[in-house]
Parts: C-alpha cells; sequence; structure tokens
C-alpha cells in the first residue's frame, strides 16, 4: 500500500520554482530518504506534505485520501519535525510534550502515559523536570522528535533531523529512527547527506533544483549510474601500446594516466570486464593489476546532480 | 471549522499561564501596580482635603469621587499601555522563535489558537484590573460612588481591554515581527486616546462653535469618564477629574449650556464600536493565521460571521430599545413657568433609590424673569441639579 503519493506537485515563491513536478511514491511502512544539497526543495516538498504550504499545483495522496480541504484531520495522520525549530522559554520538558497531546485533544490518561512513553523512547527520562532551554542540540532534536510521535501517527516527516548534531548524537538518532521503522511507521526523512541515510532508507528519492533526479532502491540506483565503472590498472610494458590495445575494445571510453597507473572508463557488466582483461593479456600487454574502482555513494550523488547547483 | 473556541482545556491557555505566572516576575509587577495605585490614591487624598472648601456639601463623597475618578484613569492608562506589549508578540514570537510551524502542524482549530492566545494575554491586564478592586472598594468608605458606578467602569474598563488586547493581536498576526507589531498597536492606541481629542478640538476652532460628541466615541477616556459622570461632584466640584472628565466625556456642552447631538452617554455608543471591531479583527485575523488557503472562505464561515454580527447587532438594539425611556428626548415641552420644572423619576429607580438621569425639555418655557431662562440639561435626582444661565436671545 502507497502511504505517501504526490501528482505533479509544484510549487513557486515568486519566480522561483522550488518544487517542480514532483512525483513521489511511498510505500506504508518503508522508511524514505530525501536527498538533496541545500535549497534543493527538500524542506518545502515536506512543508507541503505536512499540510504548511499550499501546493502551487498538484496533488498530495495520503493513506489514499486526497489531501484537500480537511487539513485539520489529515493531521492527525501526519508526524512533522521541522528543519529548524524553537522551544518554548520557561516550559519543562514534560509539559512541552503534554502541550502537544493537549494539541492533539488527547485525554488526561492517556496524556501521562504517552509523555511518560516518549521520554522514555528519546531517552530523556531523567530530563522530565528539566527546563526545555537548557537541553542539548541533540536532546532537543529527540525531544522534536518525541513532539511529532505525541498522536502516534502512521506517517513521519522528518527535515535533516540529525543536522548539527555530533557524531555520536547521529547514531542515536539514526538508531531510533530505526526503532520507528520497526514500530512499522512510515517515515520521510530528509537529508544533504546521502551516507546518513544509506544503510537505513529502503528507498531514497534524489531530488535536484525541485526535480526528482531518480529514485527506488538505493542499490538500484547505485547500479544504475554505476554501469559506467572506472577501471584502474598498471602496465609495465608499453603504456601507448596498451592505450591501444584499450581502445580496441568495445565499452572503452576516456583514458587517463594517473600517477603511473591508467584509469578507463568502461561501460559493461562484470562478465564484460573480464573480457576486456582477456582480450588485453592476449595482446600480450603486461599488467601487474587490474581492478576496478569503486565509486561511493558520495560519487554517486555527485555524478547524479553534477553541474546542476550554480 | 468557526468558533468553537474551548477555555478549559485549550492547550495555549494551560500552556502560556503555566510559563507566565511562573518565577516572581508575574507577582513582582502585580504588587508594583498595586503599589502605585495606593500611593496615587493617597495622594489624590492628601490633594483633596487640601483644596476642598468648606462649603454645606458633605466632603465625604467628594474624596470618595475624586479617589474613584483617579483610580479608574490610572488603570485605564496602565490598561492602555501594558495590553499591546503582552498580546502583540503573541503570534509573532511564535513565528520569530521558530515554533509556529509545528503548532500549525498540529490539528487546533485557527480560532482555537487566538482565542487561547487572547485568553491568556488578556488575563494578565484583567488580573491587573481586578487585584485593584478590593482597593478601589475603599472609596465606598467615602462615599459618593454607587457600587453600580464601579460596575460601569469595570464594564469599560474590561471591553476597553479586550479590544486593545484584540488590535495587538491582530498586528502580530498580520506583521508577523515583534517589534512592527508593537510599534503599531502602541500607535494604535495612541491614535485612540489622541486621535479623536485632536478631531473634537479642530473641530471646535474651525467652527467657532460646540462640536459634535459623537467624535469623541472611539476614545477609551471619553468612554470611562461617560460612564462616571453620575459619580460627577454634585456640589464643589472643584477637582480636576471632574473637569478633565465632563471635557472628555463630551459634556462640555452640559457646562455652557448647550448640549448637542447624541442624547446618551458616549459609552453606549463606545461599547457597540468596540465590540464590532474586535470582532472584526478576530475574523480577519483567523484568516492570517492560517497557513494555507488564507482568503478561501467556505459559506458555512459566512453564514457564521453573519449570525455573529447579527447577534451583536440584536444585543445593541435591545439594550438601546430597554433603556430607551430613560434618554429618549422626545419629552414633551413643559409649558409652565420655571420653578414648576418638575423632574420624572422612574417609579423602579425612584423605589430603588438609585441616582437616576432624567431628560430636561428642551425646549424654553417661558420665563417670567426676561434676563434669565434656564437651559435644559442632565441632572440627577438625589443630587443637586445642574442648570446653566444664561442670558435669554443667545
Amino acid at each position: 500500500m502507497i502511504a505517501i503519493e504526490t501528482r505533479g506537485l509544484t510549487r513557486r515563491f515568486g519566480k522561483v520554482i522550488a518544487v517542480d513536478d514532483l512525483n513521489l511514491r511511498v510505500p506504508s511502512a518503508s522508511l524514505f530518504g530525501l536527498i538533496g544539497s541545500n535549497g534543493a526543495g527538500k524542506t518545502t516538498t515536506l512543508r507541503m506534505l505536512a499540510g504548511l504550504l499550499q501546493p502551487t499545483s498538484g496533488e498530495i495522496v495520503l493513506n489514499g485520501q486526497v489531501a484537500n480541504h480537511d487539513w485539520r484531520e489529515m493531521r492527525r495522520q501526519i508526524g512533522y519535525m521541522p528543519d529548524f525549530f524553537g522551544v518554548y522559554e520557561d516550559m519543562l520538558v514534560w509539559e512541552y510534550l503534554d502541550f502537544f497531546a493537549r494539541c492533539y485533544d488527547l485525554p488526561v490518561a492517556r496524556r501521562r502515559r504517552v509523555t511518560d512513553e516518549l521520554l522514555e523512547l528519546v531517552d530523556l527520562a531523567e530530563k522530565r523536570d528539566a527546563y526545555v532551554q537548557t537541553l542539548s542540540r541533540g536532546m532537543r532534536q529527540r525531544l522534536c522528535l518525541a513532539h511529532a510521535l505525541v498522536h502516534d501517527p502512521q506517517v513521519l516527516l522528518l527535515d535533516e533531523p540529525a543536522s548539527g548534531l555530533d557524531p555520536r548524537a547521529r547514531v542515536e538518532m539514526r538508531e531510533l529512527l530505526r526503532e520507528l521503522g520497526a514500530m512499522g511507521k512510515t517515515i520521510v526523512v530528509s537529508s544533504h547527506i546521502l551516507m546518513e541515510l544509506a544503510e537505513l532508507c529502503d528507498s531514497v528519492g534524489i531530488i535536484e533544483k525541485g526535480r526528482m533526479v531518480t529514485s527506488g532502491r538505493l542499490d538500484e540506483i547505485t547500479r544504475h549510474v554505476q554501469q559506467e565503472r572506472t577501471l584502474r590498472l598498471k602496465v609495465i610494458s608499453d603504456p601507448s601500446q596498451a592505450e591501444a590495445a584499450l581502445r580496441d575494445q568495445p565499452g572503452v571510453g576516456q583514458i587517463y594516466e594517473v600517477d603511473g597507473y591508467l584509469e578507463v572508463a568502461f561501460l559493461g557488466e562484470e562478465e564484460a570486464t573480464a573480457d576486456l582483461l582477456a582480450a588485453l593479456v592476449a595482446r600480450g600487454i603486461k599488467l601487474v593489476s587490474f581492478g576496478e574502482v569503486s565509486s561511493d555513494l558520495e560519487e554517486v550523488f555527485l555524478r547524479l546532480t553534477k553541474g546542476e547547483v550554480a | 471549522m468557526q468558533a468553537r473556541p474551548r477555555l478549559a482545556g485549550n492547550p495555549i491557555i494551560v500552556k502560556e499561564l503555566r510559563s507566565r505566572m511562573r518565577g516572581a516576575r508575574a507577582f513582582v509587577m502585580l504588587t508594583g501596580t498595586l503599589l502605585l495605585l495606593g500611593a496615587v490614591s493617597y495622594g489624590l487624598y492628601r490633594i483633596v482635603l487640601s483644596t476642598s472648601r468648606y462649603t454645606n456639601a458633605p466632603l465625604g463623597p467628594q474624596i470618595g469621587q475624586a479617589l474613584f475618578n483617579g483610580l479608574v484613569f490610572l488603570e485605564l492608562m496602565i490598561v492602555c499601555f501594558v495590553t499591546p506589549a503582552v498580546t502583540a508578540g503573541a503570534i509573532s514570537g511564535e513565528r520569530e522563535k521558530l515554533t509556529y510551524e509545528m503548532l500549525l502542524a498540529t490539528p487546533m482549530r485557527p480560532t482555537s489558537i487566538l482565542w487561547g492566545k487572547l485568553v491568556s494575554a488578556l488575563s494578565y491586564v484583567l488580573l491587573l484590573i481586578f487585584a485593584a478592586i478590593p482597593m478601589a472598594s475603599l472609596v465606598f468608605i467615602f462615599g459618593g460612588v454607587a457600587p453600580w458606578d464601579m460596575l460601569k467602569s469595570l464594564v469599560v474598563l474590561v471591553s476597553v481591554t479586550v479590544t486593545l488586547g484584540m488590535v495587538g493581536l491582530f498586528m502580530s498576526a498580520w506583521l508577523g515581527r515583534t517589534g512592527q507589531a508593537t510599534v503599531l498597536s502602541y500607535l494604535a492606541v495612541l491614535a485612540l486616546l489622541i486621535g479623536p481629542l485632536l478631531v473634537y478640538i479642530l473641530v471646535a476652532v474651525i467652527r467657532q462653535d460646540e462640536p459634535p460628541r459623537w467624535i469623541l466615541v472611539p476614545n477609551p477616556m471619553s468612554a470611562l469618564f461617560s460612564a462616571l459622570t453620575a459619580a460627577a461632584p454634585s456640589a464643589g466640584s472643584d477637582n480636576i477629574f471632574w473637569g478633565i472628565g465632563m471635557a472628555l466625556g463630551g459634556n462640555v456642552g452640559v457646562l455652557s449650556g448647550r448640549q448637542t447631538g447624541i442624547p446618551r452617554p458616549l459609552y453606549h455608543y463606545s461599547l457597540p464600536l468596540y465590540g464590532s471591531t474586535t470582532l472584526v479583527l478576530y475574523l480577519l485575523a483567523t484568516r492570517l493565521v492560517q497557513p494555507t488557503r488564507r482568503w478561501r472562505v467556505g459559506w458555512k464561515e459566512v453564514l457564521v460571521v453573519c449570525v455573529l454580527f447579527v447577534v451583536l447587532g440584536g444585543v445593541v438594539v435591545m439594550a438601546f430599545v430597554i433603556t430607551a425611556d430613560r434618554y429618549d428626548t422626545g419629552v414633551t415641552p413643559v409649558p409652565t413657568a420655571v420653578p414648576a420644572v418638575t423632574l420624572p423619576v422612574p417609579a423602579k429607580r425612584a423605589a430603588m433609590n438609585l441616582p437616576t438621569l432624567v431628560p430636561l425639555p428642551t425646549e424654553l418655557p417661558e420665563v417670567a424673569s426676561p434676563s434669565l431662562a434656564l437651559l435644559p440639561a442632565p441632572a440627577e435626582v438625589g443630587h443637586v441639579a445642574i442648570y446653566a444661565a444664561m442670558e435669554p436671545g443667545r
């Protein structure tokens, strides 16, 4: 079942198109990563999904319901955590959660239970009676996440939940998201760092200048992008001879010489790679090393969004 | 989608009151205000004591009235300068502190958000007003002020508070910046306090005549003093507040014997004006706090708004009709000679021994003496009637 779907979602701010004809499909009970550089339109998209921003055109379907007039009811299904947020002054941690629980009309008994349970979940139980403004950044981030959970929503929209956190807090936040994912919630989480979401998300969408560049399961995207491999070989015979031999092979693109190595852009599957190696050896090229330069996710991301950010 | 504000359990009220009353600040300010009011009352008491002439009029009521007028005037000033400060940041503060989005992402209705903000901000100002009631009640020792007068001035004070609070809240929702909203709210308060007076004086200067009293209707000071005129000193009326009050209440005409325009006390018009202004601003603000589809109004909402205005209009008309017999100017002139002018007292009020404003004939009766005529003016039964003597033919 699809939890969130957008059809041709577009938002303009004056002449600037922040989100351009975005089509998104997030299956329920899955973790979806929305990845893009700063200003790519992630926040705008999430705000529209949370009902805080009116789309210029296009529509949003939440759990099979078209979101149009009755946002009030829709909001009960959504927990939203903005990227930048403040906390109320002069408020205790439990009062903060209690306030949002009241906003969602939770009855007294449930309010009390939910507050304690959530503080336990986000590991703030011992800070229950502390003032909110005394919390550290990581704690505030977790408290904000807790606030988005008071009404036990099916869909969570988290805008850069790990931004500004130290590595340890990042790991904690990631564990928390994993835990929530295991609870069967649909989570859309945005980040400008692909690595951060790589092992966490079931699927990702890469967004650039308001457009969805690609989306799908992460390994699929990687494979798709990585069809063009970079091979690195060390030749001890004459390099120009090797170059000439390489040129004769199908699928070979640019050839560079880097630090005594030859780097070859090669289009082909593993089978073709093996064939290339065999052909080179057959031509009498003396190879001491032949391998693939593994392109990591960051490189995938850069390649997908290359040159598009001004 | 409209107007179902909950007082009990409105999350914003609970939150704001918890935060506001936490710590010493709120109590220190309340104590300070009461001390100020007390000090001013004592000062007034000494002034009235030292300046009063020993006439045959009793001194007690004079002191009571001076104290009471001084106190409510001071309270009005406090209301005018505290209310914008506590409401102008209500919505814009949430925006500036980046808490607003999270609040809007909840299913709370815009009306509930506004209602919660208004009630929680005003509750503190109202606390300042109500905390002063016991102290103001000291004037009952001196007499000269009826509980009814106190009730009337309270009603005016509270409605001024609510109106100014709504102005601040509207500015806050509209401008989105606390600084701008505060400045504009104070400008609005100043315009209300000074604007009508300036126009009034200007009209007087240009026309070289008594300006129409309705110009003063929007002025909170005029509304307050028009509610207090019954408490104006009956004799030996030389305390400052009486003169100011008469002038602000648009009752200069009474002093000079040439009252023009509307026959009722000004606050009868001020209160409906404040009520409708508050309602309009509230409704506009409910649109302004919505994140999406701000100005898309459904027919249901239009219907609710219509009903609200009909109810408000109905209440005002009812009030005017019920009190009509007290203020109706369509009284037939009394044809008899001057000393025989009788003051008709409505039986019910006479039985309750309450002060009553009675209309006097607008047409001048024939006067035996050619040099003196009596002009009609509102007068108090139980007090000495105020008459203005003028030469005939003017």
